[in-house]
């Protein structure tokens, strides 16, 4: 679980998230949905201090299973919880070494182990049968749909808790997003899910808990049935209204 | 009507600004290669000069090996320093005051004349601390004034390619040390390979950093770093400064441009095969 209280970030002096105080529950997906600009994806970057690397501040608490984030080292926390980008990078190496590369760093060594562990993450991503016979072949060579999901069986390697996605599909066809969604909504027994989607259809498939958010402020968190058919704000109400 | 007259012209000039440019560089390498042709012969590269005045016969092997010499080892000193000014700025500077000031740094040193990298090595390094004219005084001061050259080059390189797989690599857990040793430089190093090769061609065509620190009229070889060298640009100075031997001049001139040539279309080469793979 995590906890957010009183979450302040921005850049300089311009703050982009007033004042933040939330749960993400557990083994859910939520959903942060809301107009561009007001603040989603930098609310996704502040979980796991990937917004600090950008040189943006934070204030207030996040805590992670009781303890503060700020009190793990970095490397701990984004392994804690790790990310999948809007543009999905494939490193310039095989399919299996874009994998092995995050198993190593995480002290796993053995290569019959790595190899197993490579084969289970790519079959939780449903990446499997599409490259098994190609994992020696350049990552590079591989479809946006497929780059995806490579990049989430990545973060997969690395044992998460929590996956951060941001937009994930956004630059994907029908096809490949709902293979990305029905991988998550596989996965959610095993993880918990953030994913910041500007399609509130998508949002509506797949997420357990909507997080509405104008302006860099929060304006409902509350479980996907009461939002979409009973929203609180008038914004909210708004975009539903143009679905 | 009018705009497409428009279009027509801007489009005519800047063929002609373009045909221009290759007009130039292709007149240098003919005019130079017809000029240096009576003397260019294996022996020519092969042997040591002679003749009196020294130059007027022979050929310039110590210059030859003098050049790449100089070149390699500058490209060493400048390659490091230029690579790790170009890996603080992308990855690792977070205040911006600091990485303005390298930047600044960086860009003053490119700003700088020539000479006065031969000046101040030549007072720091000969005069202040008693080095005697060697390679190691002109490498040190060649490579002061290619770091600019690769660092430039080599932050260009890192911000495209490196940005984006350092975020990916921190995103996943991993450190910025892992992501760079196993990850970046891997992955740019035929291309910071590249500059540094261009940094090293930039390097051995300069005469005025090495004119009072290191580069002799007649030399062997240098076996030891604190051996004075010939090389291929001071040779060429020398030759026509001095009104020995044009055909001797043009013929060592023809061979540096050609080795930068070569040093240059390795590079691309490299890139190319790089880019399509």
């Amino acid at each position: 679980m995590l906890n957010i209280e009183n979450l302040k970030c921005g850049f300089g002096k311009h703050e982009i998230l007033h004042g933040i105080s939330l749960t993400i529950p557990k083994g859910q997906i939520t959903a942060i949905v809301g107009q561009s600009g007001c603040g989603k994806t930098t609310f996704l970057k502040s979980l796991n201090r990937m917004v600090e690397e950008e040189g943006g501040y934070l204030s207030g608490a996040i805590t992670l299973e009781g303890t503060d984030i700020k009190s793990l080292p970095k490397e701990e926390l984004r392994r804690r919880i790790g990310m999948v980008f809007q543009q999905p990078i494939a490193f310039p190496h095989s399919i299996e070494k874009n994998l092995s590369y995050v198993l190593k760093y995480h002290g796993v060594r053995d290569k019959k182990e790595i190899s197993e562990k490579i084969t289970e993450s790519l079959q939780k991503a449903r990446l499997y049968n599409e490259v098994k016979d190609q994992l020696k072949k350049s990552a590079l060579k591989l479809s946006g749909g497929q780059k995806q999901r490579l990049a989430i069986a990545r973060s997969l390697c690395a044992d998460p808790e929590i996956l951060l996605l941001d937009e994930p599909c956004s630059a994907l066809d029908m096809k490949n997003t709902i293979a990305i969604e029905e991988t998550l909504l596989e996965l959610k027994k095993q993880y918990t899910f953030v994913i910041v989607t500007h399609n509130l259809a998508q949002a509506k498939r797949i997420a357990d808990q909507v997080i509405f958010m104008d302006q860099g402020k929060v304006l409902e968190v509350t479980e996907k049935e009461q939002f979409f058919a009973n929203p609180a704000s008038e914004p909210a109400k708004e975009q539903i209204q143009y679905m | 009507m009018r705009t497409k007259l428009q279009k027509f012209f801007t489009r005519l000039i800047l063929s002609i600004l373009g045909l221009c440019v290759i007009a130039v560089t292709l007149f240098l390498f003919l005019y130079v290669f017809w000029k240096g042709k009576k003397v260019f012969s294996l022996s020519f590269l092969l042997d040591k000069p002679a003749g009196v005045p020294l130059g007027t016969a022979g050929g310039i092997y110590p210059a030859l090996m003098g050049s790449i010499y100089l070149g390699a080892l500058s490209a060493l000193i400048g390659g490091i320093l230029g690579i790790g000014a170009a890996i603080y700025l992308v990855f690792y500077s977070t205040g911006k005051r600091f990485s303005g000031l390298v930047n600044m740094a960086i860009t003053g040193l490119s700003g700088i004349p020539s000479i006065l990298f031969g000046l101040v090595g030549y007072t720091l390094l000969i005069y202040r601390f008693g080095l005697s004219r060697s390679l190691l005084c002109s490498s040190l001061c060649v490579a002061a004034m290619i770091i600019p050259f690769v660092a430039i080059r080599a932050k260009k390189i890192l911000d495209e390619k490196g940005r984006e797989y350092m975020k990916t690599s921190l995103s996943l857990g991993l450190s910025r040390e892992y992501a760079l040793r196993k990850m970046i430089l891997p992955a740019c190093f035929v291309e910071l390979l590249g500059t540094v090769a261009l940094g090293m061609a930039y390097g051995m065509g300069a005469v005025a950093p090495i004119l009072y620190t290191g580069a002799v009229m007649q030399a062997d070889v240098p076996h030891s770093l604190s051996d004075p060298f010939m090389s291929l640009p001071y040779h060429l100075y020398i030759l026509v400064n001095n009104g020995f031997s044009l055909d001797y001049a043009y013929g060592t001139a023809f061979v540096l441009m050609l080795f930068l040539l070569i040093i240059q279309l390795i590079c691309k080469f490299i890139t190319y095969l790089r880019k399509d793979n």
